[in-house]
């Protein structure tokens, strides 16, 4: 993936530290069935449109008729071919639920262009986080200062 | 991939309109950028480091864990920031504390994963040079 435009800081990432809350889906979520989310699509039932053109549009209306399980009509319009699902049924999107675990909150050297120093990454409890980045957020404001 | 609220911390930023729209549930992380504060570094010629600290800028990066084209989430706020130059408050609040930040965020940049998810990058800078404080 590309690095996104950003306006790039005037010093080197040595002279930065970064606040960080992470929540990373694979470690805060869970696979959830449409049902556990409220998922529209299973409530009111949904449509899968397919090129049947295109090799990869054959494949999905081959798994749709004869693997998927689902109940559905279907109409065509030359390559395209429309399947109606009816309500009720699982989707096909991956959904996640929520652990409602506590968020990671850490401080890091360097920033988004990497940690130079290699300090370590210290994991703290929130009230300490929000008090460390507080106590740096006042030493710059103190640095703006002084000039 | 849909995700479902529940994480106890709140993420609150500006639309293109100035009106505030908490995207939360959308935050997968947030990154805040800050000089290292004079305390911390070790060096021989402390007084030249200083002075670079001065120069130093807070920068934010969020990442959001899946595109959210509801109504007043993060799509709805970002979509403008390729198209607009205005300056965004961004609040983040935990436990009953705020850190309310002017932001100007300059990408918003959506990338398709192996596993077919479409997440998003949103970085940007301290707008105005008012350094934030929490209360």
């Amino acid at each position: 993936m590309p690095e996104p435009f950003r306006i790039l800081p005037r010093v080197g990432p040595e002279l930065y530290k970064t606040y960080e809350i992470a929540t990373p889906t694979k470690k805060f979520t869970r696979p959830a069935t449409c049902a556990e989310v409220d998922c529209p699509n299973r409530e009111k039932g949904w449509k899968t449109v397919i090129d049947l053109s295109t090799e990869l549009g054959r494949k999905q209306a081959a798994y749709i008729r004869l693997h998927s399980g689902r109940s559905f009509t279907a109409t065509q319009n030359v390559d395209i071919l429309t399947f109606t699902f009816y309500a009720g049924q699982d989707c096909f999107s991956e959904h996640r639920k929520s652990l409602m675990r506590e968020p990671f909150f850490l401080i890091k050297g360097g920033d988004f262009r990497g940690n130079p120093l290699d300090t370590p990454t210290r994991r703290l409890r929130p009230q300490s986080w929000v008090d460390d980045m507080g106590e740096s957020l006042e030493s710059m404001k103190e640095m703006r200062e002084r000039g | 991939m849909a995700k479902e609220p529940g994480f106890p911390f709140t993420t609150t930023i500006d639309d293109a309109s100035g009106t505030p729209r908490d995207i939360s549930n959308d935050v997968n992380s947030l990154q805040f950028a800050t000089p290292r504060g004079v305390q911390d570094i070790t060096g021989v010629n402390k007084s030249a480091i200083e002075r670079q600290l001065l120069l130093a800028d807070a920068s934010t990066t969020l990442s959001l864990a899946a595109f959210n084209d509801a109504s007043n989430m993060s799509h709805a706020v970002f979509k403008t920031v390729s198209s607009t130059s205005v300056n965004r408050t961004q609040t983040l609040a935990i436990s009953g504390q705020t850190l309310a930040t002017e932001m100007l965020y300059t990408d918003y940049q959506l990338a398709r994963g192996a596993d077919g998810s479409l997440t998003a990058t949103v970085p940007g800078v301290l707008a105005d040079g008012t350094v934030p404080t929490w209360s």
